[in-house]
């Protein structure tokens, strides 16, 4: 849909929408979850809103704030062992109170009334029955529809939600579908019964983005036409602006700010939106530095994250000495970031026809290749960054895992300052494995449970052999973690005591402890919330600045690849489809794969994103 | 659910405050939480009863005379009082013994030991000239052993080889497990393979073709043999454990930092894997206590000089025709209670260290 005509239209709606009595309304939700005999944790706080007739209503959060807990309460789908319903709590159904009905009205309500689509398409497909199986299971049940009347439904239904060959569709099993396809039919089936309420819960987080753009599209044509409210659940506010009539912002369980989406985002008026709208970095313009959580909230609001293991990070976190005179730090706020090469830039890193093949099986011994890259050719200069874009099961965390030596190439070379590299890590000398380190995606994996801080920082320098004593690594550790932004009392902890952007800057302090000269970043701020990924991009880009550091940067998000790279190579299928200076590909795409990419970023039609 | 709820007193705190707790590492976190549940701790505790008992009879200072003959012939427990009959040796008819045994030029597979009997008297086999006693607490066999202290020494037995033939299985399962699971291709196939003949083999025959091989009895061969059979299932377990962890990125982050496979292998997988290691090591501890019962009572287990919970039940199947039940009893209810008490612990262990700490 064209964003200025929903734009338009939508407001027109919620304009009608005020008068017309809420179809849903939450008030004093109040939801604790037990963590053990004495102890509970608040997910919900006191919260209240309401969804009118024909209204999609965003519920904005980042994780942990209670959003997913919300719309699960709404059913009363949480697990009742250790999620309890404070009594002063309401959720009312067209004046009647959902938390005390019978467990019978319940169930029909559920699909009827009010259903649910959820994250993962994949995980809410059973795989063992067919497309045709679930979806006819439903309308059995609740339309109490013959088997024949069932199928010729459930056909019609695909046809809808825009399946082609519905027929044949319906013999199929949910892997034999693609995520976009599988989501599809999740929707299919939260239509079946005519609810009057659909709750989406991160219909499109997991899916590539030129999907999410058909889903997004698909949900509101389906809305249109059904009639229905959406109550709308996602950490991605570019959504919103497309999608929604109406806004709830929660942060810790507790409605931070509401109004209607003009309002949210031309004048938002909590500092927690406003930080909310501000770090995503912009397409549009190239700030020098990100504006972070911090920049909006007091201190005494921004308990984000276990306030005590941050160090207190200035303005300007460099140290002092020497290096300071080397790094311009303009204006923070105003100034623009140059991307791009200068000609005769010294070269670090070159990849020659790269080719990655997994062998799969296939019928009883067979096994054939599945070529994961293809002819990958890639060159990396020294202090700028290159960035990787593609969607899933383009090969970019192959391409990263490759040069890094963890996937053995079977075709193709690396150089590096000149110097062929082997292939795998364990062939390549320490100096070279010091040279170039990578920052993994999730960093609840890629550090040790069961090594403390100190243990994790020490490692490398102990394999190293840097250092003489432990005391002067562990000093050397503290000097990691004072740079990444960490106090010095991180070292004897362990890694499950952290949260998400702690974590990844342990990660990244880990690598900076070998002095590398290219650091892969695997998707490495993918799984951080907004207001801390802007947090770890600004950390990268300091070090960066301070250290003259090569990155790689791999990631599905245009718009963070926009704002780190100075290069950019568009991966598809294995093969480099684009590749060029970032304001190139990004202002004059040539292909047009590059182009449906650029255009499916969501892009809020009130321009303030 | 929530709202049919009675009021709920207000949470303690919606956020607890961790900050002041140190850095509690796997260890601590899963002593916390093994001390809140109480039929684990129980457990624990008569666990570390019986094998502080066992370590005592050990040493030789509980029950150190179990093979003293102290009662009378199947003097009934204490409780029950003298009203089993004495037998009149006096009138009974002597065995007539003939002079010699011909053993048809075979070696009397006895000999070592009966010399060794004559030559040490009382070194094992104490002779109590004093009066026979014609109850005792948990009653006397047909020799008249005090069963109570055959009950301790056996269990001290059979904690023994069940503690010490776990060991060695899990040691010998996680390394093969880790070997095949680490490296995959060749390796893998390799170890597969000897685990696909092993568990094809009927465990009992399996066994049996071992004791023969190994030809002599004793606690350190029922060792060996429960071991070598037995880490099959570790193998399994730890080979899947390894398989997931080694494409985890932390290990792939130590690979990138140059740490060896030997250390990848060790030091980074092996400590998350630690809670399979000490759960399967407590399910085999209790598995081998039952084996070692039914190899002793098939007649492979330990030695006529020693004594076991099987080799007591061996022995209690024809007394249990005369009906003297005691021995049968003891030695039932004492193995019973232990493997119930390690069981339950096995699965309090399992909770306690479920590795999937906090988030």
């Amino acid at each position: 849909m064209n964003p200025t005509a929903a734009l338009s239209a939508l407001s027109q709606e919620s304009s009608q929408a005020i008068n017309t009595p809420a179809l849903l309304q939450v008030s004093n939700l109040t939801v604790d979850f037990q963590e053990d005999r004495q102890r509970f944790f608040r997910a919900v706080d006191a919260l209240s809103f309401e969804v009118p007739e024909r209204t999609t209503v965003a519920l904005v959060g980042e994780s942990g704030s209670g959003k997913s807990v919300t719309a699960l309460s709404l059913l009363r789908l949480l697990p009742q062992k250790i999620a309890r319903i404070h009594s002063a709590s309401r959720v009312l159904w067209q004046g009647q109170d959902l938390l005390t009905q019978s467990p019978a009205f319940m169930r029909h309500l559920r699909g009827a009334g009010i259903s649910m689509i959820f994250q993962d398409p994949m995980t809410s497909l059973n795989p063992v029955f067919t497309v045709g199986q679930q979806l006819t299971e439903g309308l059995r049940v609740q339309s109490r529809m013959s088997r024949r009347q069932a199928l010729v439904r459930a056909q019609e239904l695909l046809q809808e939600v825009g399946i082609p060959e519905p027929q044949r569709r319906l013999r199929d099993y949910p892997h034999q579908l693609s995520g976009g396809q599988q989501q599809r039919v999740m929707i299919a089936m939260a239509i079946s019964a005519h609810p009057r309420l659909l709750i989406a819960d991160e219909p499109t987080t997991a899916l590539d983005v030129t999907i999410q753009r058909q889903i997004m599209e698909l949900l509101m044509d389906l809305q249109q036409r059904h009639a229905m409210a959406v109550l709308f659940i996602t950490h991605d506010l570019g959504l919103v602006g497309e999608m929604a009539h109406q806004v709830v912002v929660m942060r810790h369980g507790r409605v931070c700010e509401s109004g209607s989406v003009s309002q949210i985002f031309q004048h938002p008026e909590n500092p927690y939106t406003r930080a909310l709208l501000a770090c995503r970095p912009p397409l549009s313009s190239r700030p020098w530095r990100l504006k972070t959580i911090e920049d909006f909230m007091s201190p005494t609001q921004g308990h984000a994250s276990p306030a005590h293991l941050t160090a207190p990070l200035s303005g300007d976190p460099r140290p002092e000495g020497g290096i300071v005179g080397r790094v311009p730090v303009p204006d923070p706020g105003s100034t623009q970031r140059p991307r791009g090469l200068a000609p005769q830039e010294h070269i670090l890193l070159t990849v020659a026809h790269l080719e990655k093949r997994f062998p799969i099986a296939q019928g009883l011994f067979g096994k054939r290749d599945f070529l994961a890259l293809k002819d990958v050719s890639l060159t990396l200069v020294k202090g700028k960054t290159l960035g990787i874009v593609g969607e899933s099961g383009s090969g970019k965390t192959t391409l990263g895992l490759t040069i890094a030596g963890l996937l053995q190439a079977d075709a193709g070379e690396i150089f590096f300052a000149g110097e062929r590299l082997p292939a795998t890590v364990g062939q390549r000398s320490m100096a070279m494995r010091r040279r170039i380190q990578i920052v993994f995606q999730n960093p609840f994996a890629s550090l040790n449970p069961r090594f403390t801080v100190a243990h994790i920082l020490s490692e490398p320098l102990l394999l190293h052999h840097q250092g003489r004593s432990d005391a002067e690594r562990t000093r050397h550790s503290v000097q990691l973690l004072d740079r990444v932004g960490l106090a010095r009392s991180a070292l004897k902890r362990y890694p499950h005591e952290f949260s998400g952007g702690q974590r990844q800057r342990i990660a990244i302090a880990r690598c900076l402890a070998l002095q590398p000269e290219v650091l892969i970043c695997d998707e490495s701020v993918s799984a951080l919330d907004v207001s801390v990924q802007a947090q770890v991009l600004n950390l990268l880009q300091d070090l960066q600045d301070e250290f003259g550091l090569a990155y790689l940067f791999i990631s599905h998000d245009l718009a963070v690849v926009h704002y780190m790279a100075d290069q950019v190579l568009i991966l598809r299928e294995g093969m480099v489809v684009e590749q060029g200076d970032s304001d190139q590909v990004f202002s004059r795409p040539q292909e047009p794969y590059t182009q449906r990419l650029l255009q499916a970023i969501p892009r809020d039609p009130t321009g303030v994103l | 659910m929530g709202a049919s709820n009675p009021d709920l007193a207000t949470p303690s705190s919606a956020n607890p405050p961790r900050e002041e707790e140190y850095s509690a590492g796997l260890w601590t976190l899963a002593w916390r939480r093994l001390r809140a549940d109480g039929v684990g701790l129980i457990s624990l505790g008569v666990v570390g009863a019986y094998v502080l008992l066992a370590l005592l009879a050990g040493l030789g200072w509980v029950a150190p005379h179990w093979s003293a003959e102290v009662g009378t012939h199947y003097a009934p427990p204490s409780w029950m009082g003298t009203s089993a009959r004495e037998p009149d040796f006096a009138t009974a008819p002597q065995p007539v013994w003939p002079g010699s045994v011909d053993l048809y030029g075979l070696q009397d597979p006895l000999a070592d030991l009966l010399a060794r009997i004559h030559t040490e008297p009382g070194a094992s086999l104490v002779l109590i000239e004093a009066p026979r006693r014609t109850t005792l607490p948990l009653g006397a066999d047909k020799w008249g052993h005090d069963v109570l202290a055959k009950t301790i020494q056996g269990g001290a037995t059979s904690l023994q080889v069940g503690l010490f033939s776990a060991v060695l299985a899990t040691v010998l399962g996680t390394l093969m497990g880790a070997l095949a699971g680490y490296w995959g291709g060749k390796v893998d196939d390799a170890f597969n393979w000897l685990y696909g003949v092993l568990t094809a083999v009927p465990y009992l025959l399996l066994v049996f073709a071992i004791a023969a091989v190994l030809h002599q009895k004793g606690t350190s061969t029922l060792i060996l043999i429960l071991g070598l059979t037995g880490w099959t299932g570790v193998f399994r377990l730890m080979r899947s454990e390894y398989l997931k962890h080694k494409s985890r990125e932390y290990v792939l982050a130590a690979g990138a930092l140059g740490a060896s496979h030997w250390r990848r292998m060790f030091l980074h997988i092996l400590p998350n894997t630690s809670h399979v290691i000490l759960v399967q090591l407590s399910q085999n501890v209790v598995g081998f206590i039952k084996s070692e019962v039914i190899l002793s009572f098939l007649g492979f287990g330990v030695p006529v000089d020693a004594v076991s919970w099987g080799s007591m039940l061996n022995e209690a199947q024809n007394e249990l025709i005369l009906g003297k039940w005691w021995q049968l009893a003891a030695a039932g209810v004492a193995m019973a209670v232990l493997v119930t008490a390690f069981s339950l612990l096995t699965d309090a262990l399992r909770d306690a260290l479920d590795p999937r700490l906090k988030s």
